[in-house]
């Protein structure tokens, strides 16, 4: 199966892949819209990528999050998200069973099913699990945030971090 | 973290500046950004490695301190909504016919400091260019022009001293010398990994070996990782000697001695310590954060017959199985100094102008000394062929070529190959902001700080730098197969092909080219 | 018949997704007391709030057993297992069974001692769907509750109740609240964020009686002699492997059932998992029954591998913990008040309320709290589980934006360069 591996060597640490994970994964497909129409509420460079989903609603619809990220420290940066494992820790770990396994191997999440007990994101070895206060949700658990991974971009040949990253930082291959 | 920068909130509020940042602190350039685009990716924050920009999150703003703009893009080309875009500021400083900015802007930094202005890349002041007073030729009827589609074109020239004459082929007493194939008349011009990114240098090194030619290392050693490499380098010997050694010297296709450059004609180099990291100290042979200064001068060449001591010194260190190159700068005795080089033994004599680029020069050496390259050139190769040594040396000109057609008009005034430089920074997105003296190239090319190398990946600086010399290989087909020829040594010296527009008859005379329509 | 099950519930559901993974064909019967498909114990406090709607409790797809090919015989009690027959009964009826995977999780402890406790109706334990199917029932008669036990269990019935408009009371007999997830000063921030949810905890207490009338429960008594008016009492002290129906089956069990790292019991092609396996730990390198989700279907899932022909080791539990109650998330790993010659590392930052405790022995972690700020937990899991030395990065350990590049190089090599 083809996932995304970073190549830490030629990571910039210029975000753009997060930029364009939002953008895909926003309604209109564009920055401004994505950005701006689409709700402003926070910024996840400002807090190293860290959002507290309380906040992000209080300031109105969020946009989409990002669902990669890079982490950064000192001259070094590595962008990572979700390593579509096998046999998932976080699958494992699900405890209404809202994380499941589509035809491609993806792991996905039935977002009107997840209730954000957090199991996912303690499961998680790569820490590629974040919180997103997401509207599609059971209505009593809204403010608490539910599961939020990469989807891979599964309209897409690749994924649009892939596809945006200017320097090849991040591959989408096949690998054993 | 990034609005943890020192004095950039107070640069938020009301500037109260002190005396000595009067001057300097004038901005050139502005960073102007477009609010309604600007998505506070902050995408830009962390790609200005000048201190220009910043983020405040109090206020949700990104503000810039416009006075440390260089101009050098990156934001610009890498903000995902154009949302950025970079102006002169103002109107700028008063000028008058005799007093340019470019000129006296130095004064303010020096009354601050009492240093000496340094800079990099080369000479931009407003020197006449030979190059683009010079006209080519072009087939009609009498000699019919060849497309370079449909018939072959052969662009592979031999560098390195040529044998005395063909009779005694075959027999004893006949000595052949050492001679290195290049299959296109450009190959990359010396830059010292320090002065320039590991990344970039691969890149040339990888790029040398797919396109046949050659990249040089300049006088900072050969990196284990360009081993590769090897049978493309010309890895260089200068006054500072750093990484020579045996292996180092045989770790080659040829061996170069630097005397000058054509930045900074008669003066040495220094690599502050500081730039000096684990790597730079192991290919330099160096210890670690220890200032690298090659002296002005070697300090054991005094004269022609000490040169034909080191020269003779490399032969026997290589077996002769290396063409020697000696690099100087073009200098007013040029065409005397390249004799002489070639008579103490120099195979391959490269003929840097007073455009080369540099890491750091002072200022006013870079733009006020040596001369032009296209003048050297003729002169070296005019001198040479009078005095019947002309085969006993290929000519490698450099400094300041631009283009294909700069390539042309370089080997019909008489080099065998032209080194690039510059030009090779501008594949890897050098965008001439003069700034690599600081080693915090925005681009990856003049730095080695990990995070800033990450924007030039080797494979990235390689394609490119070989779809350039690609690029302009066609074109000089395209213009040999134009002019009638179709071999890159059949141009060589063939000043016929040149016609000066708007010169002097002394600069006629001393290029050895007719005035177009004559 | 090639795979027989006991039990429904997650390590089952992995077991036979595991199975199917590998062998698409063998008949696979699984055999469970409740009726229904497989339902997640861990949600029954927001089913009980409602919260969370019944069709959320379930934990796959209702054509599950369909789909993967299982008979399942749902609402009957296996109580025999003969290992040398290799038979098993239910009641009067016999089954045979060729490979065996005994996952009957646990049962709620019922701690002996108090008073009055058989006598009414009102007195529930909370692991079963049952069990909150019929606190459903009763819930609107009653305005208060008292939850004995303060472990996650207890707490999270007290939270559910509370949201249903329940006024509760939730007594633990030791020190603090959740001794086994959380240190007495995470403890004490998750005290405050349930007191704000309106439950009241009493710790260094215990019932000693129940009072009431006529079936109907009026007040519980204290071991200090307070009486605490209530009209429910839920038991939630701890649950104990199930394993008393493999008494003479010859199957060897300690407190759980005594698995290998292929989780086989000591008889051939009998597999044992989740709440009722005693497995290994990778701390402590014993074996214990630890009954947490993560560790079920881990088991499960590897129960299911190697029954089908695969191989593949289990590399052994670690203690894993995610609470949340209110707006406070809590995650919590290995033993993390086990402070012996350890090194701790302890910040709180009281602006934003979070906490965050690493305990390390030997350069290795053992033990993490992390308390509202709980992004990329999972490294520190990765840590643990793979015995990293974090001493030459401890100090980044502590950052709030540690991250994946604040591990070394050639950590990070080993995570992300191959698939997973």
């Amino acid at each position: 199966m083809k996932r995304v591996y970073p190549k830490e060597e030629n990571c910039m640490n210029c975000r753009l892949c997060e930029v364009a994970c939002i953008v895909e994964h926003s309604d209109s497909k564009d920055p401004l819209g994505a950005y701006f129409v689409e709700g402003m509420g926070f910024n996840s460079a400002a807090g190293e990528g860290i959002i507290d989903p309380a906040d992000a609603l209080e300031a109105g619809k969020p946009r989409p999050l990002n669902r990669i990220s890079v982490s950064l420290r000192g001259y070094s940066s590595i962008s990572t998200n979700c390593r579509h494992c096998s046999d998932a820790s976080c699958v494992l770990a699900c405890k209404n069973g809202s994380l499941y396994y589509d035809d491609a191997g993806r792991v996905r999440l039935r977002e009107d099913k997840c209730v954000g007990c957090w199991m996912c994101l303690m499961a998680c070895e790569f820490g590629a699990i974040t919180r997103n206060p997401a509207a599609k949700n059971v209505p009593k658990v809204r403010k608490n945030g539910i599961n939020h991974h990469c989807d891979l971009c599964p309209e897409r040949s690749s994924p649009a971090c892939v596809m945006v990253c200017p320097t090849g930082a991040l591959v989408y291959e096949e690998r054993l | 973290m990034y609005y943890e920068e020192p004095g950039a909130r107070e640069s938020l509020g009301l500037r109260t500046p002190k005396h000595e940042d009067l001057f300097h602190s004038h901005p050139e350039y502005k960073v102007e950004r477009d609010d309604a685009k600007c998505i506070r990716c902050l995408c830009c924050v962390r790609q200005c490695p000048y201190e220009t920009t910043f983020y405040d999150p109090m206020r949700n703003v990104v503000y810039d301190v416009h006075s440390n703009c260089v101009n050098c893009k990156r934001c610009e080309v890498m903000c995902p909504t154009q949302a950025i875009e970079i102006k002169k500021w103002g109107c700028g400083f008063r000028e008058n016919h005799h007093w340019k900015f470019r000129d006296y802007g130095a004064a303010y930094k020096q009354s601050d400091t009492g240093a000496v202005v340094l800079t990099g890349l080369g000479n931009d002041n407003p020197y006449m260019s030979y190059f683009d007073r010079m006209v080519l030729d072009a087939s009609q009827v009498t000699n019919p022009s060849i497309d370079p589609l449909r018939e072959p074109m052969e662009l592979r020239t031999y560098i390195g001293r040529k044998m005395e004459n063909l009779e005694d082929f075959g027999k004893e007493s006949f000595q052949e010398y050492p001679n290195i194939l290049a299959e296109v008349p450009i190959a990359f011009a010396p830059m010292s990994f320090g002065a320039i990114s590991l990344n970039f240098q691969k890149g040339m090194a990888a790029a040398a070996q797919e396109l046949g030619t050659f990249f040089n290392t300049g006088e900072g050693g050969l990196h284990e990782d360009l081993l590769p490499y090897k049978d493309n380098a010309i890895v260089q010997v200068a006054s500072g000697r750093f990484g020579v050694s045996k292996r180092y010297l045989m770790n080659s296709a040829a061996c170069e001695i630097k005397i000058g450059q054509g930045a900074k004609p008669g003066i040495g180099g220094h690599l502050p310590g500081e730039k000096v990291t684990a790597e730079i100290s192991k290919t330099r042979m160096i210890p670690e954060g220890s200032d690298a200064i090659s002296p002005a001068p070697q300090h054991d060449i005094y004269s022609i017959e000490d040169l034909r001591l080191l020269i003779y010194a490399i032969k026997e260190a290589t077996e002769y199985t290396r063409p020697v190159s000696v690099k100087i700068a073009a200098v007013h005795n040029v065409a005397a100094i390249a004799s002489g080089i070639v008579r103490a033994g120099a195979d391959i004599i490269v003929v840097d102008g007073f455009r080369g680029g540099t890491g750091a020069a002072p200022k006013i050496i870079r733009d006020h000394v040596g001369i032009p390259l296209e003048v050297a050139l003729a002169a070296v190769d005019e001198r040479l062929r009078r005095e019947k040594i002309r085969h006993m040396a290929s000519i490698i000109a450099t400094g300041g070529i631009r283009s294909s057609a700069d390539v042309v008009k370089a080997i019909a005034l008489g080099a065998d190959v032209v080194y690039i430089g510059t030009a090779a920074m501008l594949s890897a997105g050098c965008t001439l902001c003069q700034q690599c003296h600081r080693g915090k190239c925005a681009w990856g090319i003049t730095t080695n700080r990990p995070d800033l190398l990450a924007r030039l990946p080797v494979e990235m600086a390689k394609e490119r730098a070989i779809n350039l010399v690609k690029g302009w290989s066609r074109e000089v087909k395209e213009m040999l197969g134009l002019m009638g020829l179709n071999s890159i040594e059949s141009l060589r010296g063939n000043r016929l092909k040149l016609r000066g527009v708007g010169l002097t008859k002394l600069e006629l005379e001393t290029l050895g080219i007719r005035q177009a329509g004559v | 018949m090639k795979y027989t099950i006991i039990g429904n519930s997650f390590a089952s559901v992995f077991a036979v997704e595991s199975i199917r993974k590998t062998d698409s064909k063998g008949e696979i019967r699984l055999i469970s007391e409740e009726e229904g498909p497989a339902y997640s114990p861990a949600m029954l406090h927001e089913y009980l709030s409602g919260v969370a709607s019944k069709g959320l409790l379930y934990l796959r797809p209702s054509d599950f057993y369909e789909k993967n090919g299982v008979e399942a015989i749902l609402g009957s009690r296996v109580d025999k297992v003969d290992a040398a027959a290799r038979t098993l009964s239910m009641g009067r009826k016999k089954l045979e069974f060729k490979k065996l995977l005994i996952a009957a999780g646990m049962t709620p402890f019922v701690p002996p001692g108090i008073k009055g406790l058989s006598g009414f109706d009102n007195v529930f334990t909370f692991t079963r769907k049952t069990s909150a199917d019929s606190m459903l029932r009763k819930i609107k008669g009653v305005d208060s509750a008292v939850v004995l036990g303060g472990g996650l269990i207890g707490l999270q019935c007290a939270e559910g109740l509370a949201h249903a408009g329940i006024k509760v009371t939730v007594v633990e007999l030791a020190d603090n609240i959740l001794p086994l997830a959380l240190d007495d000063d995470a403890a004490g921030m998750v005290l405050e964020e349930l007191r704000q949810e309106g439950v009241n905890v009493i710790t260094g207490n215990t019932i000693v009686q129940i009072n009431g009338r006529k079936g109907k429960i009026e007040s519980v008594t204290l071991r200090s002699g307070e009486k605490i008016k209530c009209g429910m009492v839920v038991v939630a002290v701890g649950v104990r492997p199930n394993v008393d129906f493999l008494k003479d089956s010859g199957i060897k069990i300690d407190r759980g059932i005594l698995v290998d790292e292929r989780m086989r019991t000591n008889i051939k092609d009998i597999y044992a998992a989740g709440d009722c396996a005693q497995g290994l730990e990778i701390l402590s390198g014993k074996k214990m029954p630890i009954p947490i989700i993560p560790i079920a279907t881990k088991q499960g899932s590897v129960a299911g591998y190697n029954m089908a022909g695969k191989n593949e080791i289990y590399p052994g539990g670690l203690s894993l913990n995610a609470l949340q109650f209110g707006g406070l998330q809590v995650v919590s790993y290995g033993f993390v008040r086990d402070e012996e010659k350890a090194e701790v590392l302890k910040d709180r930052d009281h602006q934003g309320n979070r906490y965050k405790k690493i305990i390390l022995k030997d350069g290795r972690i053992s033990g993490v709290i992390l308390l509202r700020h709980i992004e990329r937990a999972g490294l520190f899991r990765y840590l643990i589980e793979n015995k990293t030395v974090v001493e030459g990065f401890k100090e980044n350990l502590m950052l709030w934006n540690f991250g994946v590049a604040h591990l070394p190089k050639d950590v990070r090599d080993a995570m992300f360069t191959r698939p997973v």
